[in-house]
C-alpha cells in the first residue's frame, strides 16, 4: 500500500507489502508531497530476517523467527534512517522526555533502565511525556538540534508527533545514589556514536559523524548516576536545569 | 600491509573516530578513538603499503619530531591494529 507520513517535518512516501506499517504510522499520515520514497521488496524482509537471526545467535538468545510484517516495519525504518540524512537529520537510540517545552534525551546500552527512570519522570512530573521511547530523529535547524517523535518508539510504543528543541543529552548509568553531573562531548562521543544508526555507505557515516559532532555545538551532556529511587527524575531534572 | 576494514575517518575536535564503512560495517561493531599521528597513519593504510612508506611519509609531515620518536609511534600502533586483527601483512 502508498501513503506519506510527516516526521520530523520530513515528508516521506511509503509503499509496504503489508497494511502493519500503515497502522504504526498513523498519527504521521499526511497528504504532502513527499520529499523522498521508501519502497519495501521480498529481500529487504529477509535481510531484516537474517540480521535478526545473527543478533540472536550473537547474544545467545533462542531465535524466534518474527512475522514478516514486522520486520517489513523495521526494513521501512532503517530506510527512512539512511535517507534523512540528507535532511540534517539522525536517528539516535534513545528514550525523550518532553517537558516546559524542552526535551531531555536519555540513552545508554539496552537493560540500563532508560524505561525505568522515564517512567520516574513522569510520575514525578504532571507535565511530561514521552516524545519517543526507543528511537527518535534529531534534525538540526538553524544549527540547533530538535528531537522529533517518530512511529518506531520500542516496545512501549510510546511517542508523539511533535518536535521539541532538544536542552541535552544524558548518558544513563546504574548507581548507589542519584546524581548526576556535565560530562565533556570528548567524554562520551563514542557512547552517542555507539547508539546511533550506523548506515553502511561512507558518504552517509562520514555526515552521521558529522551530526554528532555538531550537537557539542548547542546540546548539554551530563552523566546520570541513578538508582531505582523515583527521586532520579527529580535529581536529574535540577541537574539539567540548575 | 593494508586495513582490514574499510574506514572512515572523522575530526572529533581532541581527537579521530574510525568507522568501518560499507560491507565491513557488519563486519567490526565498534569504532577506533585515534589522536592525529593515529589517524594518519590508518589514513596510510587505507591503501596496500610498508612501514618504510608510512615512516617516510610521518617524518615529512612532523618534520620536528626524530626518527626514533617517529619508528617508536609507528611500531606501537601497527603492533595495537595487529592485535586487534586489524591489519593485514
Amino acid at each position: 500500500m502508498v501513503f506519506t507520513i510527516s516526521i520530523a517535518n520530513i515528508h516521506i512516501g511509503i509503499n509496504s507489502l503489508f497494511d502493519e506499517v500503515f497502522d504504526l504510522c498513523q498519527d504521521y499520515l499526511t497528504e504532502e508531497k513527499p520529499d523522498f520514497f521508501v519502497h519495501i521488496e521480498e529481500k529487504d524482509i529477509v535481510f531484516e530476517r537474517e540480521k535478526a537471526r545473527r543478533e540472536a545467535a550473537y547474544e545467545h538468545r533462542t531465535f524466534f523467527v518474527p512475522p514478516d510484517p514486522y520486520l517489513e516495519t523495521l526494513a521501512v525504518y532503517r530506510k527512512i534512517a539512511v535517507n534523512i540524512l540528507q535532511f540534517d537529520a539522525f536517528l539516535m537510540h534513545g528514550a525523550v522526555i518532553g517537558l516546559n517545552g524542552s526535551a531531555y534525551m536519555f540513552t545508554a546500552p539496552s537493560g540500563v533502565g532508560k524505561t525505568t527512570h522515564t517512567n520516574f519522570w513522569l510520575q514525578t512530573f504532571s507535565d511530561a511525556f514521552i516524545l519517543n521511547g526507543d528511537k527518535p530523529i534529531l534534525r538540526f535547524e538553524n544549527k540547533k538540534a530538535f528531537a522529533c517523535g517518530t512511529p518506531w518508539a520500542g516496545k512501549e510504543g510510546l511517542n508523539k508527533n511533535i518536535s521539541l528543541p532538544l536542552k541535552s543529552i544524558c548518558i544513563l548509568t546504574r548507581g548507589e545514589q542519584n546524581e548526576i553531573a556535565p560530562i565533556d562531548f570528548q567524554a562520551i562521543y563514542p557512547i552517542l556514536i555507539g547508539q546511533t544508526f550506523r548506515p553502511k555507505a561512507a558518504e552517509d557515516v562520514q555526515k552521521t559523524l558529522m551530526y554528532i559532532k555538531r550537537l557539542s555545538e548547542n546540546t548539554k551532556f551530563y552523566l546520570l548516576k541513578c538508582n531505582l529511587d523515583p527521586n532520579a527524575a527529580k535529581v536529574a531534572f535540577e541537574g539539567m536545569n540548575g | 600491509m593494508k586495513l582490514r576494514f574499510n574506514f572512515t575517518i572523522m575530526d572529533m575536535g581532541d581527537e579521530f573516530a574510525a568507522v568501518p564503512v560499507d560491507e565491513d560495517a557488519a563486519k567490526f561493531h565498534g569504532m577506533l578513538k585515534l589522536n592525529a599521528v593515529s589517524a594518519d597513519i590508518l589514513e596510510q593504510l587505507k591503501e596496500e603499503t610498508t612501514p618504510e612508506k608510512v615512516h617516510a611519509y610521518l617524518k615529512k609531515k612532523y618534520s620536528d619530531s626524530t626518527d626514533d620518536e617517529i619508528g617508536h609511534t609507528l611500531v606501537n600502533f601497527l603492533n595495537q591494529l595487529v592485535h586487534e586483527g586489524l591489519l593485514i601483512y
